[in-house]
Order: structure tokens, then C-alpha cells, then sequence
């Protein structure tokens, strides 16, 4: 008994082995008034609901240095809208993916020039996912999942849900946080 | 005067090299196929002769060229010192006398002349240049005729020679042929010719100060084979220019190897050539020593943005610029540049438009308090409006009331009426 304890570690020390205790695993974080933890650069997040893009442009009309990459399987974006919402296009690339959305975001991650990935009603399994996770983590870029309806996946480090009752409200709910 | 001459033992395209060595001196001349000479003092400030003869050392390896590299006073000196490396001036072969007589050009006239003066100077028993400036200056004319006096003067001081005028050739193109017995039949040894092949186009438009948009890459095949067309080609578009072989190999690699899993090439290929087609000005300031991240950012999102374009065509990647229009889905466009300007905020207050716009406007049914999207039924809670668009007089007119509409699935489409039809274009998303 008391040699396996020494083989296997204690949640408490493996925390004290990653540095999750005294703070030095932790990542960066931009902030943002509409969420108090804000986002954590190089995580997966979701964002479902009717307002979802207006609470992503809210986030990128507070963080004016972000350089964005939007990608969608067909352009449904109103870029005119970006503006009224005082974010600035030079900084916004569109693609539009079709078929082709693993091999393009991740092409878009590695190159390391993107702050932002949002990746709009595109569909990936798991294991594209989890690609996408260690490739934003190596670039230190936030990617955003815009989606209908919540997605059955681990992958998203946090998850959530905006809705619009009224014109100008907007009704945040977090999902999921981890870490 | 500090000129630097590069001599070739072997054949090589001057006029080429010369393009390629434009970017570090803009004096270059050419001796017909053999050297190149190149002053470079009045570019003393940008870089040292030391660090000139690295760069010209390392260039020659690069280009895989046998030549060597000299720096003088004037361009016979440099050329004749070049032929007969680690010797002083003063103890050079009167046979060098050509060199002062002719540096640029072979002219087979003074050529002849020059000989008789060398075969006089040696029945005199004069074998060296220093033994041929100690002869009296007065003497020379009436010994060895014009032409003697005229190779004194040069060899005490060339400086003032006229040197010709280097123009580059108006095209750009780069070609290889190996002959039946070399020729290539695997994609590897193809893409290490045309890696050299690259390599030398965009140095030449480094030196002219340009960067590659389109090429065309040109295989020949072996002229006895029974095929109906003797060549293929391919033509590359890159949507921003480049200037590193490091950026475009990659994008010609894949597309190439797509092309010949497709279709195998049918016989060997003899000769190829890479022909460009369009250029962009490249920056020829200085770099930016205070944000060097500037320029691999650059070089990052022009990479990214072929390789993308490359795979999924030119409409797909784009920037957006706001245009005048009264049309809501007509104002803006695509653009793309590799200069990240900034776009105005638009001056007029506009009531909040949707962040998502269909292709097309979308008819819908109203029945009762109830809207029809499509396959989906929504219930009306609430309203806005109404916004009247109206314009165009002069192309194609139109008026659509618009309004915001707020449905039971808490979702906020943004809908017009036009000529009494209701229309869903976009909603907020």
C-alpha cells in the first residue's frame, strides 16, 4: 500500500506539479463587461443563442487590438454591422470554408497572426476538435464556437448560452467553465 | 573609386546576375561573358567591403557559380588583378595591357593593336605593368604609338572611365534544359529544378525591386516522344506578392503534385522554364528596426492568404470595405490588401442593423400573429419600426419598409415590405 502511494501522486500534488495551485499554469485573460472571467486566451469556447454574435462583437469592441479571423461554411456575416458596433474591419479576415473548415482553421491558427478564430455554425467531430484545442493553445488564440444549439463535446473549456428577450438586453447564462 | 569585379570561369547568363546583383550597387557593368564589375563606393555607407565580398561569396555559392571576387580602384585593375589572384599591380603581366585596353567590351581591333604593343614591350624586355610605367611618359607615343599612351594613362588612373549603362531585361524568365540523357522523370529531382529555378527569379526581382503576383512553370518533354503536345503548363495567381521561395514552394509543390496524381506526366522532361507574368513593387526602404515583428507578420498573413486562396479560390478570402449605397446588402465589398488600413465608422446614425443578412431576401406569410420563415412558425411577441429605405432613382428604384421583429424563439429577424410582399433579410444575431 505504501509503495503504491508513492507511484501514484494525489490530485493535491499533481495540482502542485502543473502549477494550478500557485498560479503559475494560469493563462492569460482578456477581460470583458458582459462576463466577469472573461475569455482565456488559447481556449475553445461556445457561445450558443439568439445573441451570440452581438455578445462576440461586444467582446471585439472592447479588445480593439485583436486581429480576427471569421470563418463560416457560406458568408451570412453583415460586415456594415461590425462597423456600427465600432469594430474596425482592417482587422477582420473573412473565408469562407465550405467543405474544407478543419484544414482551413487550423492553417489560420498555425500561422500565429490571429488573436481570434470564430468559427461559425461549422461542424467538426471530436477529433477535429481536439486539433483545433492544441492548436489554439500553441498560438495563444481564443477560438469561438458559434452554434445553434450546444454541442455534445469535452472540448470547450467554457459554454455559453446568450439570449435576446428584448432589443437591447442581453441574457447571459454560463454553461460550463472549467479550469 | 572602389569597384568590385566578379570574374566567371565558367559560362554563365551575366545579364542575369547582373539583375540579381542591381540590389547592391545601381552602377553595374558587364563584360561580354565573362565578368561583372560593380562600384561601390558611393554605397560605403550601407555596407562595408567586407561585408560586401560575404554577401557576394555566399550569392555565388547560392547560385552555384565558379567565379571569383576582387575589389580595386578602377575596373581594368580589379579585372586584371582578378585573372592573377595575390599578386600586387605593379607586378602583373604586361599581357594584362588588354584588360586596361578594352575593360567592358572585347573589341577585336584595339585587341590586335594592343597585341603589337605588348610583342614591342617585350622585345624591349619589359615583363611586368611596373617596368612599363617606368618608360618616360614622352617616349611612349613615338615607341608604341597612341595606343601606348593612352594604356599609360590608364594604368596610372582608370577612374574616369565611361562605364555603359546596364539596363534589365524587360522579362523575366528563368530556364533549364538538361539534354535526353539528364532529363527528370520524379516529382523530387522536378522540384529541386524548380526550387533553382525560384530561387533565381526572385532574386532578380529583389534586385529590380519587385515582388512575384503570377508565373507561369513550363515543362518540355523529350521531342521524340509520340505525344500529340510536347508541353504543360501551369500559371500560378498568388493573391498578394512574395518575395521568399520559403512562401511559394509549397503553394507550386501542392498544386503540381495534385495535378500529376491526376495525370502522370507521359514522358521525360527535358527543359523547364518559369516565366513571370505580373509583379508588384516591393518596399525598398529601409527595415523597421524598432517593430521587427512588423515584417514577419507580414510575411505571415501574405503566406496565409495565398495558401488559402490557393485551395479555395479568390472570392472565398476577403476583407470588407463599406461602399455608398442605400441597398443594405450592396454596401460593401471585397477587398483585399496587404496594408491593414483602417475603415471609417460610418458618419450617419443608422437605426442598429442585423448581424447577419441572407444571400437573398427570404418571402415570409403573416397569418394572424404568427410569421412564416421557411419551414419555421414563429409567434409575433413584439415590433419596431417602421425604417424606409429608399433610392437609386437612377438605376433601379426601389422603397422597402422595414422593421424589426421580435418572435416567441427570442430571435430578432429583420424583415421589409416591398410592392405589398413581406421579405425576411437578415437577423440579429
Amino acid at each position: 500500500m505504501e509503495a503504491l502511494k508513492n507511484v501514484k501522486p494525489t490530485i493535491d500534488e499533481l495540482r502542485l506539479l502543473i502549477g494550478a495551485v500557485d498560479g503559475t499554469f494560469s493563462r492569460e485573460v482578456l477581460a470583458f463587461s458582459l462576463l466577469a472571467h472573461g475569455f482565456t486566451k488559447g481556449s475553445v469556447i461556445e457561445i450558443v443563442g439568439s445573441g451570440k454574435t452581438e455578445f462576440l462583437t461586444q467582446f471585439l469592441a472592447e479588445n480593439k487590438n485583436l486581429r480576427v479571423a471569421w470563418i463560416e461554411p457560406e458568408i451570412t456575416i453583415y460586415p456594415f454591422a461590425f462597423l456600427q458596433r465600432d469594430v474596425d474591419l482592417s482587422r477582420i479576415l473573412f473565408v469562407e470554408a465550405e467543405n474544407d473548415n478543419t484544414w482551413v482553421t487550423l492553417q489560420i491558427l498555425q500561422a500565429q497572426i490571429f488573436q481570434v478564430v470564430a468559427l461559425s455554425y461549422l461542424s467538426f467531430d471530436e477529433r477535429a476538435l481536439r486539433k483545433i484545442q492544441l492548436a489554439a493553445e500553441k498560438s495563444q488564440a481564443i477560438v469561438v464556437l458559434l452554434n445553434k444549439e450546444k454541442m455534445k463535446s469535452w472540448v470547450p473549456s467554457l459554454q455559453v448560452r446568450v439570449e435576446r428577450p428584448t432589443k437591447n438586453d442581453l441574457r447571459i447564462e454560463t454553461l460550463r467553465k472549467r479550469g | 573609386m572602389r569597384v568590385v569585379c566578379i570574374l566567371f570561369r565558367t559560362p554563365t547568363p551575366l545579364q542575369e546576375i547582373g539583375e540579381i546583383l542591381f540590389r547592391l550597387s545601381p552602377q553595374i557593368a558587364i563584360r561580354d561573358k565573362e565578368a561583372i564589375f560593380m562600384e561601390i563606393e558611393q554605397c560605403k555607407k550601407l555596407y562595408s567591403e567586407q561585408s560586401i565580398l560575404l554577401r557576394l561569396t555566399s550569392l555565388i555559392r547560392r547560385l552555384k557559380l565558379d567565379a571569383t571576387v576582387l575589389v580595386s580602384d578602377d575596373p581594368p585593375s580589379a579585372l586584371a588583378l582578378s585573372r592573377f589572384r595575390n599578386r600586387e599591380k605593379s607586378d602583373l603581366p604586361v599581357s594584362t595591357l588588354e584588360d586596361f585596353a578594352c575593360p567592358f567590351k572585347y573589341d577585336e581591333l584595339v585587341i590586335k593593336d594592343c597585341e603589337k604593343v605588348i610583342w614591342a614591350l617585350d622585345r624591349l624586355g619589359i615583363k611586368t605593368l611596373g617596368d612599363f610605367l617606368k618608360i618616360p611618359s614622352q617616349t611612349l607615343a613615338s615607341r608604341f604609338g597612341q595606343l601606348g599612351g593612352l594604356l599609360y594613362r590608364r594604368l596610372q588612373d582608370a577612374k574616369n572611365l565611361p562605364w555603359p549603362k546596364f539596363i534589365p531585361l524587360e522579362k523575366v524568365v528563368e530556364r533549364m534544359d538538361w539534354g535526353h540523357e539528364l532529363s527528370c522523370d520524379t516529382i523530387d529531382s522536378i522540384f529541386f529544378y524548380i526550387k533553382t529555378l525560384l530561387d533565381r527569379v526572385l532574386l532578380r526581382l529583389f534586385g529590380r525591386g519587385e515582388r512575384l503576383l503570377t508565373f507561369q512553370i513550363k515543362f518540355e518533354f523529350e521531342k521524340h516522344s509520340l505525344l500529340k503536345t510536347l508541353e504543360r503548363k501551369w500559371r500560378f495567381e498568388l493573391n498578394l506578392p512574395h518575395g521568399s521561395t520559403k512562401n511559394i514552394l509549397p503553394i507550386v509543390r501542392e498544386r503540381i503534385c495534385f495535378d500529376l496524381n491526376q495525370k502522370p506526366l507521359e514522358a521525360l522532361v527535358n527543359a523547364m522554364e518559369l516565366r513571370v507574368i505580373e509583379t508588384a513593387p516591393s518596399c525598398l526602404a529601409q527595415r523597421d528596426l524598432f517593430h521587427p515583428k512588423r515584417e514577419e507578420e507580414q510575411e505571415a498573413w501574405n503566406n496565409l492568404v495565398t495558401r488559402l486562396t490557393q485551395k479555395l479560390g479568390k472570392e472565398k478570402i476577403f476583407c470588407a470595405k463599406p461602399i455608398e449605397s442605400y441597398l443594405p446588402e450592396r454596401n460593401w465589398t471585397y477587398h483585399m490588401t496587404e496594408k491593414v488600413l483602417a475603415t471609417p465608422k460610418p458618419s450617419i446614425p443608422f437605426p442598429q442593423r442585423p448581424m447577419r443578412l441572407f444571400k437573398k431576401p427570404v418571402q415570409i406569410q403573416f397569418t394572424g400573429e404568427s410569421i412564416t420563415i421557411g419551414p419555421q412558425l414563429s409567434k409575433v411577441i413584439q415590433y419596431w419600426g417602421p425604417e424606409v429605405l429608399s433610392g437609386e432613382s437612377w438605376e433601379k428604384p426601389f422603397e422597402r419598409i422595414y422593421y424589426r421583429v421580435l418572435a416567441d424563439t427570442l430571435e430578432h429577424f429583420w424583415i421589409f415590405q416591398e410592392e405589398g410582399v413581406f421579405y425576411a433579410h437578415g437577423v440579429f444575431d
